[in-house]
C-alpha cells in the first residue's frame, strides 16, 4: 500500500466532503458470499473532481452506490466507515439517507434518455426537487428552473421547462439531469459514466459543463472508464480492479508516473494524442489473473482473520 | 410545442377505427342511459296483456294492424311490456354497474398492485399469495357464491364483481410497477430525495396510468357480462327492474313462439362489450408508449 501515501500529499487540504475508510462490501444471495468491495478507501475534497477508474465489473459503481446508499438490499457492509460531509453513514438506513439525498449527495447518472421521467415535463420534475429541498413553488420555481437550465447552458430554457424528455437530445437532457443534481447546491455529486451515452462531440460539452459547475465547490466522484475523461477532467484519482485501490494519486502523478503494473497497462491500452506514434497496448491477461488471485488470496486472509 | 403534442394526441385518437367505433358505441350507451326517460317509446314497466308477444314492428307490420294502437319496435314480451324500452331502461343498469364496478375494482386492484411492485419483499409476498389464491377460485362461482351470501341488489353485484376481479388489476399493475421501478429514472428521484410514496404517486403512477386506461375499459365490459350471468341467474336485480341478464333470463322461456326477447337483449349485450373492448384496445395502442 505504500502507493497510497502519495495521495494524501497531493490532495489540497480542504476538509474531504467524502471519505471511505478500508470499506468492505459483500453480496450475500442463494446462500453464495461474493466479496465486491475488498477495503476501498479514497476521498473527495470540496471543490475538487476525483476520479474512480477501472474496468467493468471492478467495483466502480459499487463504490458510487455505496457512497449514496443505494446498494441493494442483498448487499453487506461488513467492515469500513463512510464519511458523507463529516457524518459517519456507513450503516444508515433509508430513511436517514433521504435526507442527505438531494441536499448533501446528488448523482448524474449514466444514460440520460432513461434517468428523466418520460411522462412529465422537465419543469415538473424539476420543480419536485426545489420544492422538496427549498420549499420554493409558483413563480419562484419558474425563476429558479429558468437560472439552473441557463447555468447548464441550455438554449432556449423557458421553452424547454414546457417539453416532454422525448422532445429533447441526449446532450439536452443530460444537461437536464445535472442541473437536477446540482440544483440545491450539493456538498457532493457523483458522475456515474455521465458522459458514455453522448456523442463525442456532446461528450466534450458536457465535461466542460461539469467542470466549470466544480466552480461553485462542489466535490465531485467521477466514476469512468475513459482515462482521456480523467487527464482532461480531473485533479485527482484512483484506480480500482476487483474492488481494491490500486492506486491513488493526483492526476499529473499517476500519469507521468504510474506505480502500478494495472494503471500502466491502462495507461497503454488508452490513445493519447499528445503523442503521436503511440501504439496500443491491450490489457495482458497474465496481470488480470495475477490480480484475481491476489483478490482470491485477499478472500482467504479475510476469511482466516475473521 | 407541448400543446402540439396534446392535439396530436387527439387526432391520432380519432384516427383510430378502433377508438372512434368503440367510442360512438360508448357514446350511444350513455345517451340511452341518460335519456331514458324521453328516449324510451313507453313505460318499461306497463304492461298489456292483449299485446303480449307482439313481434317487433320493425320486421313485419300487421296489414290489420290498428294506427292508433302505440308501435312497438322491437316488439313485447310475455307481460306486453315494450322491449325496446325495457333496453332502454337496462342500458342504465348496465352503464352503471360496468363504470362503478370497474373504477371500484380498478382502485382496489391496482392499489394492492402498486404496493406489491413497489415495495416487493414480504408486502410483495403477502399480496401475491394472495392473489395466487384467489385466482384458483372460478370467478363466476366466486360471484354467486358472493351474491347467494351477501345478498341480492345492484350493489351486491358491483360488490362481487370488484372481489372477483381486483385481482387481474393487481396483477398487471404490480408487473408495470416492478419494470418501472427498475428504470433509471426511479433512481434519480430517489437520488433527488423524493420520498417512497411521492414516487410512486408522481414518478411511477402517470407512466402506468395509460395501461390502467385500457384495463379499465376492457373490466367495463367484463362488468356488464358478469352482471348479466347474476341477473341471468336471479341474484342480480329484482325482475321489477329491466336488466339486460334479466330480459335474457326471461326470454330464455319464451325462445320458440318470440326469439326477439332473448335474441335482442344478447345483441345489445354484445354490442356494448365489443364497443368497450374496441375501445379499450385502441387506446391501448394509441397510448402504450412501447406500441406507440
Amino acid at each position: 500500500m505504500s502507493d497510497m501515501k502519495g495521495a494524501h500529499g497531493a490532495v489540497p487540504v480542504a476538509a474531504p466532503v467524502l471519505q471511505i475508510d478500508n470499506l468492505h462490501v459483500e453480496v450475500r444471495q442463494a446462500g453464495r458470499v461474493t466479496p465486491i468491495l475488498r477495503g476501498v478507501t479514497l476521498s473527495v475534497s470540496a471543490g475538487r473532481i476525483h476520479a474512480l477508474v477501472g474496468e467493468s465489473g471492478g467495483g466502480k459503481s459499487m463504490v458510487a452506490k455505496a457512497a449514496t446508499g443505494l446498494l441493494p438490499e442483498s448487499a453487506v457492509t461488513t467492515r469500513g466507515r463512510i464519511v458523507l460531509d463529516s457524518q459517519d453513514v456507513t450503516s444508515w438506513n433509508e430513511r436517514r439517507w433521504r435526507t442527505l439525498r438531494g441536499r448533501t449527495v446528488s448523482m448524474v447518472l449514466q444514460d440520460p434518455l432513461t434517468a428523466l421521467n418520460p411522462v412529465r415535463r422537465i419543469g415538473a420534475q424539476m420543480a419536485d426537487v426545489l420544492y422538496l429541498h427549498q420549499g420554493l413553488r409558483g413563480a419562484a420555481v419558474d425563476a429558479e428552473n429558468l437560472r439552473l437550465l441557463e447555468q447548464v447552458q441550455m438554449r432556449d430554457p423557458a421553452q424547454v421547462l414546457r417539453q416532454y424528455p422525448h422532445q429533447l437530445s441526449g446532450g439536452m437532457r443530460q444537461r437536464v439531469v445535472i442541473a437536477m443534481a446540482w440544483a440545491c447546491r450539493p456538498r457532493l455529486i457523483i458522475c456515474d459514466e455521465p458522459t458514455t451515452a453522448l456523442d463525442v462531440t456532446v461528450q466534450k460539452q458536457v465535461l466542460r459543463l461539469i467542470h466549470k459547475l466544480v466552480g461553485e465547490g462542489q466535490g465531485v466522484l467521477m466514476v469512468t472508464h475513459d482515462l482521456g475523461v480523467v487527464a482532461k477532467l480531473c485533479h485527482s484519482m484512483s484506480v480500482i480492479h476487483g474492488g481494491r485501490i490500486l492506486e491513488s494519486g493526483s492526476v499529473q502523478d499517476v500519469f507521468a508516473q504510474p506505480q502500478h503494473a494495472y494503471t500502466r497497462a491502462l495507461l497503454a491500452a488508452t490513445p493519447r494524442f499528445d503523442r503521436p506514434g503511440h501504439t496500443l497496448v491491450p490489457v495482458d491477461d497474465g496481470l488480470i489473473e495475477q490480480l484475481d488471485a491476489e483478490a482470491r488470496a485477499y478472500d482467504r486472509c479475510q476469511a482466516v482473520l475473521a | 410545442m407541448a400543446g402540439r403534442a396534446e392535439t396530436r394526441l387527439w387526432q391520432r385518437l380519432l384516427r383510430n377505427p378502433r377508438v372512434v367505433v368503440g367510442g360512438l358505441v360508448c357514446l350511444f350507451m350513455v345517451v340511452l342511459a341518460l335519456g331514458a326517460p324521453w328516449i324510451a317509446p313507453a313505460d318499461p314497466q306497463a304492461q298489456d296483456l292483449i299485446a303480449s308477444f307482439e313481434s317487433p314492428a320493425l320486421l313485419s307490420t300487421p296489414a290489420d294492424a290498428d294506427p292508433d294502437a302505440p308501435r312497438h319496435w322491437l316488439g313485447t314480451d310475455n307481460l306486453g311490456r315494450d322491449v325496446a324500452s325495457r333496453m332502454i331502461y337496462g342500458t342504465r343498469i348496465a352503464l352503471l354497474v360496468a363504470v362503478v364496478a370497474a373504477t371500484l375494482t380498478a382502485l382496489v386492484g391496482s392499489l394492492l398492485g402498486a404496493l406489491a411492485g413497489f415495495y416487493g419483499g414480504k408486502v410483495d409476498a403477502v399480496i401475491s399469495r394472495l392473489v395466487d389464491v384467489w385466482m384458483s377460485f372460478p370467478p363466476v362461482l366466486l360471484a354467486i357464491v358472493l351474491v347467494s351470501v351477501i345478498g341480492t341488489g345492484l350493489w351486491s353485484v358491483i360488490a362481487a364483481i370488484v372481489i372477483v376481479d381486483w385481482t387481474r388489476f393487481c396483477r398487471v399493475v404490480r408487473a408495470e410497477t416492478q419494470a418501472q421501478k427498475a428504470l433509471d429514472y426511479v433512481t434519480s428521484a430517489r437520488m433527488l430525495g423524493l420520498s417512497p410514496l411521492r414516487i410512486l404517486a408522481s414518478e411511477i403512477f402517470p407512466n402506468v396510468a395509460p395501461l390502467l386506461i385500457t384495463l379499465v375499459t376492457l373490466e367495463m365490459g367484463v362488468a356488464i357480462v358478469v352482471e348479466a350471468i347474476l341477473s341471468f341467474v336471479g341474484l342480480s336485480l329484482a325482475s321489477g327492474t329491466s336488466t339486460w341478464g334479466g330480459m335474457i333470463g326471461e326470454g330464455r322461456l319464451y325462445v320458440n313462439q318470440a326469439p326477439w326477447l332473448m335474441v335482442l337483449p344478447m345483441l345489445a349485450m354484445m354490442t356494448a362489450v365489443l364497443g368497450l373492448n374496441a375501445l379499450g384496445d385502441g387506446l391501448r395502442r394509441e397510448l402504450d408508449p412501447v406500441v406507440r
